[in-house]
């Protein structure tokens, strides 16, 4: 699998991008050591005013709006960018998986009212529902979690459910059963492996876009408080900035670029890693 | 006429190619009855299964709580046993009933009604479903198609191993010798162990699904339709293949096809399904040269002939098959056969002995038509 993994030079970016970021992560006490030892996600300000300032060598992202450490917000926005990312993606898959598994298994009259759920949680726009559902339970970036989970985990249910149910009919389940292999055994070796690996690419796939999204409610004023370092919220100190001054459109190009480009990667480094996923798990595209 | 006879028996043995390739390596048309003059297998007279009144209904469900709104008669009340040794051709349309009865045999589907045992060793066991598992050494199933009959994870070695996994042989060095022995019997090597499904032909998948059943050393296969998916060439190979297994290993088929030539070719006996039913049930050559039912006459002359100048005298099927939910009174053809009379849309006719040696036909008539065979009067005795 590794092997597969490095040879292929689009899944090795991938690879190289996440091996990086998580690099990042675990280094970040070193790479920029906290001024709040406690409070290592507070990032740092040097000043009160409002106008970023460009890169500079103590400072070698600049400082964003609010005199913000870019570089520092980065760094342990790579963490949060992590954590975010994990227990979101973790969360909503296992609900999914649950919800799809129990719905595909016993059927009938149970799998009808778990997919009207389904339903309904599928009928709200995600963005606007997780705004919604963050405002009320309170600003804070466990409550955007929380959030992006309750409407996040249908995806998953629906692809476990269906991808359960066509491996059901596969004739080689029966033939399992003809050979008198037990039902629990059958659903480990046969149901499982056959139906979990959709599942694990596309969630793969969208721990990338998790981020974007955490980020987007971040930049809608929705997700960590002010100071925290995450990247969504470094794009929002940037919105006022975007265009520069007359003469210089881009003047604060790095209040923008460095976040943007952070989120960038982050999310290609995973859409990688996911593509390369299905095409090793794929048995048939098997060298 | 016995010239038009002539003519199209002679052209049935160039039927398909499959016919036709396995049919010169069985010496022409008297294979079956060597093989049946010659038992070597034990009595042929001894009875390894029995099946008595098999139902099996579909509940329909429907409305907002999915309750059932009605039930199609997938299989609806079907007797018949199978001897030692011999191949029982179940032949039908698609929707007859014909693989549900093979899954129902398995308890892979569990039957609505009726009693189905099994002679193990002398005695006679009820298959249900607390019997089932320790029968499974004895019973196996070779599926229609060999891409969806096999795990595309695992590789050939564990898919041949699996049911001596399951049936408690510890052992992993023993079951793969058990494995490469399984591999050589179905004409395949011990270098195909390590590989997946995916890297052979359809022919091979199917060899590699017989190895399977062959494991734990059945008396039983029941075949669903083992050959229709695969291209003609490779049909011979594997009803051939089929043929030599049931030989060395002294097995007993159950042969389930929709064509018949194929039926023809592996069956000692054939049974006749419609619409969950069996309509009529004889020795080979008796039911194709002599058929007692109409039905089984309308599908005989359904049977292509690659002669241009042959005149088809086909018998047409007006209509649909009724639909297994609402089967229509009395006898269940009755719509579509050509010979019905009054007492055929209210009287349902029993399966029951017609001419002697075991064949029987559910027919009103079955005594009084006379139906044309495949090799037609008289034919069947000369050549």
């Amino acid at each position: 699998m590794w092997k597969k993994l490095v040879r292929n030079p689009v899944s090795l970016l991938g690879l190289i991008l996440v091996i990086f970021f998580i690099f990042v992560a675990l280094a970040a006490p070193w790479l920029a050591p906290p001024r709040y030892p406690d409070e290592p996600y507070r990032i740092p300000r040097y000043g009160w005013s409002s106008t970023p300032r460009p890169p500079s060598p103590e400072h070698p992202f600049g400082l964003t709006q609010g005199q913000y450490d870019i570089y520092y917000g980065i760094v342990w926005g790579t963490r949060t960018a992590f954590r975010v990312g994990l227990i979101v993606v973790g969360a909503s898959c296992l609900i999914g998986i649950i919800v799809g598994s129990v719905s595909a298994y016993y059927g009938g009259r149970l799998d009808e009212v778990l997919m009207r759920i389904v339903d309904i949680f599928l009928s709200f726009p995600f963005l606007i529902a997780a705004v919604v559902l963050t405002t009320i339970l309170g600003k804070g970036l466990d409550k955007v979690m929380i959030a992006m989970v309750a409407f996040g985990w249908m995806g998953y249910a629906r692809l476990m459910r269906g991808s359960i149910m066509a491996i059901k009919q596969e004739e080689y389940v029966l033939a399992a059963k003809a050979c008198g292999v037990r039902d629990f055994k059958i659903i480990l070796r046969h149901i499982l492996p056959n139906s979990i690996f959709p599942v694990l690419i596309q969630a793969s796939m969208s721990l990338g876009s998790v981020v974007i999204t955490a980020s987007s409610l971040s930049f809608l004023g929705v997700g960590a408080p002010e100071g925290y370092a995450d990247w969504g919220q470094m794009i929002s100190f940037a919105r006022n900035w975007l265009l520069g001054t007359a003469g210089n459109p881009l003047e604060y190009w790095y209040t923008v670029i460095y976040p943007g480009l952070a989120i960038v990667l982050f999310v290609l480094a995973w859409n990688l890693i996911g593509d390369a996923f299905r095409d090793i798990l794929d048995p048939k595209i098997r060298a | 006429m016995p010239d038009m006879h002539m003519r199209r028996n002679e052209g049935r043995k160039m039927a398909t190619g499959a016919t036709e390739a396995a049919i010169e390596l069985r010496s022409t048309g008297e294979s079956r009855n060597r093989s049946r003059g010659n038992p070597g297998t034990g009595d042929k007279e001894e009875v390894l299964l029995e099946v008595r009144g098999l139902k099996k209904y579909f509940p329909i469900l429907g409305g907002l709580f999915r309750r059932p709104v009605g039930y199609a008669r997938a299989v609806d009340g079907v007797d018949f046993y199978i001897r030692r040794g011999e191949t029982l051709g179940l032949v039908g349309e698609s929707g007859s009933g014909k693989t549900t009865a093979g899954m129902c045999i398995l308890h892979l589907i569990e039957p609505t009604a009726g009693k189905i045992r099994f002679n193990r060793d002398g005695e006679f066991i009820e298959v249900n479903s607390r019997t089932v598992r320790s029968l499974r050494r004895s019973m196996q199933i070779i599926f229609q198609d060999p891409y969806s009959s096999l795990d595309p994870r695992m590789m050939v070695q564990d898919i041949i191993a699996e049911p001596l996994e399951a049936q408690g042989v510890r052992s992993r060095r023993e079951r793969y010798e058990r494995v490469e022995e399984l591999l050589n019997a179905v004409g395949m090597s011990s270098q195909h162990m390590r590989r997946f499904p995916h890297e052979f032909s359809g022919g091979q998948r199917q060899r590699i699904g017989i190895a399977r059943a062959l494991a734990l050393n059945p008396s039983l296969i029941v075949c669903d339709e083992p050959v229709s998916a695969l291209d003609v060439s490779v049909q011979a190979q594997v009803l051939n293949l089929l043929d030599d297994l049931q030989e060395r290993f002294g097995l007993t088929y159950l042969f389930i096809a929709h064509d018949l030539s194929v039926v023809q070719h592996v069956s000692d006996r054939v049974a006749v399904m419609y619409l969950g039913k069996i309509v009529e049930i004889a020795d080979v050559e008796e039911l194709f040269n002599n058929p007692r039912h109409p039905y089984t006459e309308a599908l005989f002359s359904a049977i292509p002939v690659p002669d241009p100048d042959f005149q088809y005298k086909q018998i047409i099927l007006e209509g649909d098959v009724p639909s297994p939910i609402d089967p229509p009174p009395g006898c269940n053809f009755h719509p579509r056969c050509r010979y019905a009379r009054a007492i055929c849309s209210k009287e349902e006719p029993v399966l029951r002995e017609v001419g002697g040696d075991g064949h029987l036909a559910a027919c009103h008539f079955a005594d009084d038509l006379v139906l044309m065979g495949v090799w037609g009067p008289g034919i069947a005795q000369t050549g």
